[in-house]
């Protein structure tokens, strides 16, 4: 599965969205991005140090609050955004990006099957000793099953975009809309 | 950050604090245990991607279908053979050809179905990502075994009307009547 994206806002200028694209078109080299041990490689282990804010120079507290909400949007921009920028471009006008690799697979699929009753169908004939005509290929039925095939998978494909815009990019829009001042729930806190 | 200079007055209460370095230790207990497992967890989705999970949903939907056809497809020639028909005849091959024209077309279908099944997973997982990320609660991903246990169940279900159908059209030759349902594909 590879990932056919044109970038999406600004978040092509994002290295680390960049980088995550290319791992995505070859998810098993994702451990790279995301590190063996689940650590994003990039990523800056640095524990805050709550003690140092809670001494008695005045608002420690302010200060802490500011700095884990600062960590959590780097946080999220770092491990999420890319990941959102993905889903978000792979959105067409019609559908999706993974709609020709779909397609592609559903001919192949059934091509495949097709294939397969033939030459059961061919080997069943010559264990009986029947001539086969060559009238009795399986090519209207392949044909028939190619048709309803295709259209289903650019059905379910059009259902996917709209399962996305309908609230598969989360709710992050809701979010920036609120008003500033709420604690809590805000991103990147799992 | 002035704190207004008059040491009389707490800048912050006590309480204040604490919520604060609560906030602080829970944050990082978030990155010591959770972003850990959360990584683990986007590399698993990105994973469903990739063509070795498309292959292995195919080959697991192609058996299925297998499984559930050939002992049809098996005991309807034995069926006609029993009845003195002659492989030869076009009465033979059209049935057989009738047969395996639907076996074959339910195979591919179910076999692009499961495709299009793990594409519907890894939209799924990536949703569930972004909810993840924005910390709205998530929604649980259809793992494989129930991707397989679907391709049975379908195929199971297809083969079942295929033959229930061939019959009622008479395109199985002869009194065929329960063929089917001796064979147990209603599990």
């Amino acid at each position: 599965m590879s990932v056919k994206t044109e970038p999406y806002g600004t978040a092509s200028s994002n290295p680390n969205y960049n980088q995550f694209l290319s791992q995505l078109s070859n998810p098993n080299d994702v451990t790279s991005f995301y590190g063996s041990d689940g650590r994003l490689n990039n990523q800056v282990s640095d524990p805050l140090d709550v003690d140092s804010y809670m001494g008695d120079d005045d608002f420690g507290g302010q200060r802490l609050f500011a700095d884990v909400i600062r960590r959590q949007t780097e946080d999220y921009m770092k491990r999420f955004a890319p990941i959102e920028g993905a889903l978000a471009s792979s959105i067409t006008a019609t559908g999706t990006t993974y709609l020709q690799s779909d397609l592609q697979r559903t001919r192949e699929g059934i091509g495949g099957g097709i294939a397969n009753a033939e030459s059961q169908l061919s080997r069943n004939q010559e264990r009986y000793g029947a001539v086969r005509r060559s009238s009795e290929d399986l090519s209207q039925e392949k044909t028939s099953a190619m048709v309803g095939g295709l259209n289903d998978t650019r059905a379910r494909d059009s259902d996917r975009r709209m399962a996305v815009l309908s609230g598969g990019l989360g709710a992050l829009g809701a979010k920036a809309r609120e008003p500033i001042g709420g604690t809590g729930g805000g991103v990147g806190q799992g | 950050m002035s704190g207004g200079g008059d040491p009389k007055t707490p800048s912050e209460s006590a309480a204040y604090k604490a919520l604060a370095e609560q906030a602080g230790t829970y944050f990082n207990r978030y990155q010591d245990v959770f972003v850990p497992l959360e990584n683990s967890y986007i590399n698993s989705v990105v994973n469903i991607g990739s063509e070795d999970t498309y292959n292995r949903a195919a080959g697991a939907a192609g058996s299925a279908f297998t499984s559930a056809y050939t002992p049809e497809l098996l005991n309807q020639q034995r069926q006609m053979l029993s009845q003195g028909i002659d492989p030869s005849s076009g009465k033979f091959q059209s049935a057989s050809q009738n047969s395996y024209g639907k076996f074959g077309s339910a195979m591919g279908l179910g076999v692009s179905d499961s495709s299009a099944n793990n594409t519907d997973r890894l939209f799924g997982g990536m949703t569930n990502l972004v909810k993840m990320g924005q910390g709205i609660q998530s929604e649980a991903t259809q793992g494989q075994i129930g991707l397989a246990a679907a391709s049975g169940k379908k195929a199971r279900g297809a083969a079942e009307t295929d033959f229930i159908k061939s019959q009622s059209n008479e395109s199985v030759v002869g009194t065929g009547a329960g063929i089917v349902a001796g064979y147990g594909l209603n599990s």
